[in-house]
Formats: structure tokens, sequence, C-alpha cells
């Protein structure tokens, strides 16, 4: 018979594991790291579940842990797929073969540094609002559109000058 | 690129087929009861920082606003006349010989392509890093700067580029004829002037041998593309055999290291050279831990497309098998300099 608090954590974790892991997966776009990074946040939230069950929005709560994980993990480097070989992995190669210009972004994306990726995620694909992002970050409206706008720029840049110059292939 | 292309290529790596997930919660909720051990290692690198502080106090003078020298240096280091086309993985170059007041922890990365350093202050969370390609390699596209290049100082006589950014930023030049080298800078002062520091004390003339504390088999059909010295971690890749990556670990923290896998009790269910392993797998990937002595031996082997996950369990189990410790772990002067057995 579980405690009701871990009852109530374990609902919580079956029902945002998935969410989380895939918001894992577009920051880091490595899915055994992403394992890693939803683990890292869950235990987390577990660890110190009497807070974060006050929590007002508490999708919103492990969110911005995870996110916090991502960005304090950097430096993991057994979670880091070897970047420094001539032979990408098999799998780096399962998705849009069809396009150099997507894994030229992807591999892009992947090289901002991590704080410019999170706030790119958080805007563009959790679609939070720069003051959602901010607080998700702990920084400055101020600080988000400028890294927004930097994290643009360097991706345009990586971009091929054929589909810089279009800039409508998807 | 616009926000409504950003939004697609995230929703494009969203799409991304998912695999099979280990994620076990009562297995996590049972981590997390877990009274939070001090990790030998973290003590190990605590004693290690305490030293290279001790060396710190006793070489420089209390550092002002100009970053002082972690370590004695001479004023130039020895040129590189030729880079080569290809790096050796168990062999590394970088040494810095400079860092600013408060990086006192580095990790070295080597691989065919090149050799990454990156060393970082854990008080303010600044970061810098030394990448060094190969000779006519393309070097690394990292992100950090704003894309608009300017002339930068020279390196040791080698004329260098800038690349701002907004709380740091890159600084490229060529480490030899033909052979890129990029330090980039992360949420630091004075980011150029640390740069520039950082670059022109490089040592990068004499390649110094990977030491580990194992020894491995090669695995099958593999071929070493990397190590990484600090945390004793050795790769292996390439065409042949069932796995198509393999890595192997030894280390002190358990299962529970978070640079291993977070939040998953160690739970062994068979047993390797007479130690109790667990192994798990999940799909793309067989994990292979086992535990000897209250240390962790970590075998990591990725599935190849088109072989089962048994063929890879049976390769993993195989090259977990064949790692014999060397030395002391938290001592690196008894590791080996040759830890690949069968290599060709």
């Amino acid at each position: 018979m579980l405690d009701p608090w871990d009852e109530q954590y374990r609902e919580f974790a079956q029902e945002h594991q998935p969410r989380l892991r895939r918001l894992a997966y577009v920051l880091s776009q490595d899915w055994h790291r992403a394992d890693d990074l939803v683990q890292g946040a869950l235990l987390q939230l577990y660890r110190h579940w009497d807070r974060a069950r006050e929590a007002r929005d508490l999708g919103a709560y492990a969110r911005t842990v995870l996110v916090r994980v991502f960005l304090n993990e950097r430096r993991t480097f057994w979670a880091r797929r070897v970047v420094l070989v001539d032979q990408p992995p098999d799998d780096a190669f399962t998705v849009d073969p069809d396009t150099a210009g997507s894994l030229t972004l992807r591999s892009a994306l992947a090289g901002l540094p991590p704080r410019q990726r999170a706030v790119l995620v958080l805007r563009f694909w959790s679609d939070l609002s720069v003051e959602q992002t901010a607080e998700t970050l702990n920084c400055s409206a101020g600080t988000v559109k400028s890294q927004t706008s930097k994290a643009l720029a360097s991706l345009r840049r990586a971009l091929p000058a054929d589909h810089s110059a279009t800039g409508s292939r998807s | 690129m616009d926000e409504s292309r950003t939004r697609a290529l995230l929703a494009a790596i969203s799409a991304d087929p998912e695999p099979p997930t280990s994620f076990d919660v009562d297995r996590l909720m049972a981590e997390g009861r877990r009274p939070r051990r001090r990790a030998g290692w973290a003590l190990a690198a605590a004693a290690a920082v305490a030293a290279v502080m001790v060396v710190v106090v006793a070489l420089v003078r209390p550092a002002g606003e100009t970053p002082e020298p972690v370590v004695s240096v001479p004023a130039v280091p020895s040129p590189v006349t030729v880079a080569p086309t290809g790096f050796d993985p168990l062999r590394t170059r970088i040494v810095p010989r400079w860092l600013p007041d408060g990086f006192v922890r580095g990790r070295h990365a080597v691989g065919t392509a090149g050799e990454t350093y990156v060393a970082w202050s854990e008080k303010t969370g600044s970061e810098v890093s030394v990448t060094i390609s190969a000779r006519d390699a393309t070097p690394p596209q990292l992100g950090g700067g704003n894309g608009k290049p300017v002339p930068g100082p020279d390196i040791n006589g080698t004329s260098s580029t800038w690349e701002p950014g907004e709380d740091g930023g890159l600084l490229h030049w060529n480490w030899a004829p033909g052979a890129p080298a990029v330090v980039r800078v992360l949420l630091i002062e004075k980011a150029l002037e640390v740069a520039t520091r950082v670059a022109s004390t490089l040592e990068l003339a004499v390649e110094h041998p990977v030491a580990l504390p194992f020894t491995v088999s090669t695995p099958t059909g593999l071929t070493v593309v990397s190590s990484q010295l600090e945390t004793g971690t050795l790769s292996f890749n390439g065409e042949g055999g069932p796995a198509h990556a393999v890595s192997v670990r030894r280390f002190t923290d358990g299962p529970s290291d978070p640079d291993f896998t977070v939040g998953r009790a160690f739970a062994p269910d068979t047993a390797v050279n007479g130690n109790p392993t667990s192994v798990d797998a999940d799909g793309l990937r067989v994990l292979v831990i086992q535990e000897s002595g209250g240390e962790y031996l970590g075998t990591n082997c990725q599935v190849r497309k088109g072989h089962s996950i048994d063929e890879v369990r049976e390769e993993c189990l195989r090259v977990a098998a064949s790692v014999q410790l060397v030395g002391t772990l938290a001592d690196p002067s008894t590791w080996t300099t040759s830890p690949v057995r069968g290599a060709k």
C-alpha cells in the first residue's frame, strides 16, 4: 500500500512522463539522453514532492525542472553522444533523409548554446510566451528576446545558400 | 530562418519515431527514497580541486580584475608545423596552460576528427572550450557567436577571427597550417581577452597517451573512435558487428550517477565474471552494469539496424566480460595507456 503522497506522485509521473520525454528529446535530439533527463527531473520532483505538489501548475513546474536539469547537465559527458566521430550512428539517418537542409538545421540547433536551444524550444515548441519562458529559465523577458534573436540568426546562418534564399522549404 | 520555420523544424524533430522507454516509476521512487550518497568520484574531484587550489594559491597572487594563471607556464608554447589528417583517439594533445581564475576542472574528449577540452567554473557557470580539428577538416559548427566575425588578434603569429556573442564568443585560428581551432567562451566577461589568452598559451605540440582504468577487447567489427579521459570512458564505432557503437566506463557512484542512468536502482539479474550484473535493453541499446568491490563497470551497446536485441545482448555481455580492471580508479597514475586489447 503506497503512501498517499507516493500514490499522487506515481500518478503524476506516469501521466506526464511521455510529454516530458518528448520535450527532453526536442531539447537534446537524443532518446537516451532524453530518458536520462526525464528521470533526473522526475527524481528531483520526487525528492521535493512535498513542495512540488503545492505548485499551482504542476505540469509547468515539472517542465521547468526538466529544462533546468537539461541546462545543468551539459557537462556530463557520459550522456553525450560521441561528437567527433567520422561516421554518425545509423539512427542519425532515420529521419528526413530527403533533405540536407533539415539535417544541417538539426545539427545547427544541436550546436546552439543550451540556453538558446531551450529558449527556442520553449517558445516555438511548447508555445510559451516570452514571460513564461523567462520564468522557466529564471531570466528577464529581454534576455529571452535577445536569446531568441541570436538563436534564430545562428540557424539562419547554418542554412545552405539555396535554402536560406527561399526560406520556405517547410 | 523565421519563427514559422523554427516551429516546423521543432515539430519535425518532435515527430521522430519514439523508441520504447525503460522508465519504471517504482524503481525511480525507490531511488528517490535512498539517502543521497557522496559520490566517490565527487570526493576525488573535490580533493583534486582542493589540490589545484592549493597550487593556485601557492603560485598566483590573489586575482583581481585580470584572471591569473592556474599553473606556471612558459611564455610561448611550442609551435606545431604539421597537423595530422586524423587523430588517434587514444592520444591527446590539448594542454591548457592558462585558464581564468576559478576554472579548476576540465575534461578531454578525443575522436578521430579532433579533440575537445572543456573547462568551467562551478561558481559562475562560465565555460571555456577548446576544439582542434585535423588538417583540412571542416571545423565544428558551434553556437555562441553573432555570426559577424571580425579580425582577431594574432595567436602566436597566426591570424585569427573573433565572433562575439552576447556573453562570450568564438575565437577561430589555425593551430597548424590548414588545421582549424576554436576557443569558445560562454558567460564570461572580457571574453576576447580570455579567449586570446587561452588560445595563445595552449600547448598542442606533444601527444600524450590516454590512460584508462581498464583494458577491454575490441568489440566485433568496431574500432576505437573516442576516449574521455577524466570520466574514464572508451567508445568504439564501426561498420561490422551487431552493435554499431559500444562505450565502456568504470565509475563509483553506481547507476544513480547522473552521468550514467539517473534514477535507476542497481538490480542485478545475472553475473559476469562472478560479479552481480544488471542487463537493461530498450530496443535501441543494451546496457550492462557490473558491480565489483563497490565500483561499477558500464558497457553500453547500441543496436545496429537489422540485428536483434538478443545478438547485441550476447555481444555486449561478451565485451563486458572481457574488461579487466587496472589500477585504482581514484589514482590515474595507476591506469594503463594500453586499454584496448586485440586492436588492429
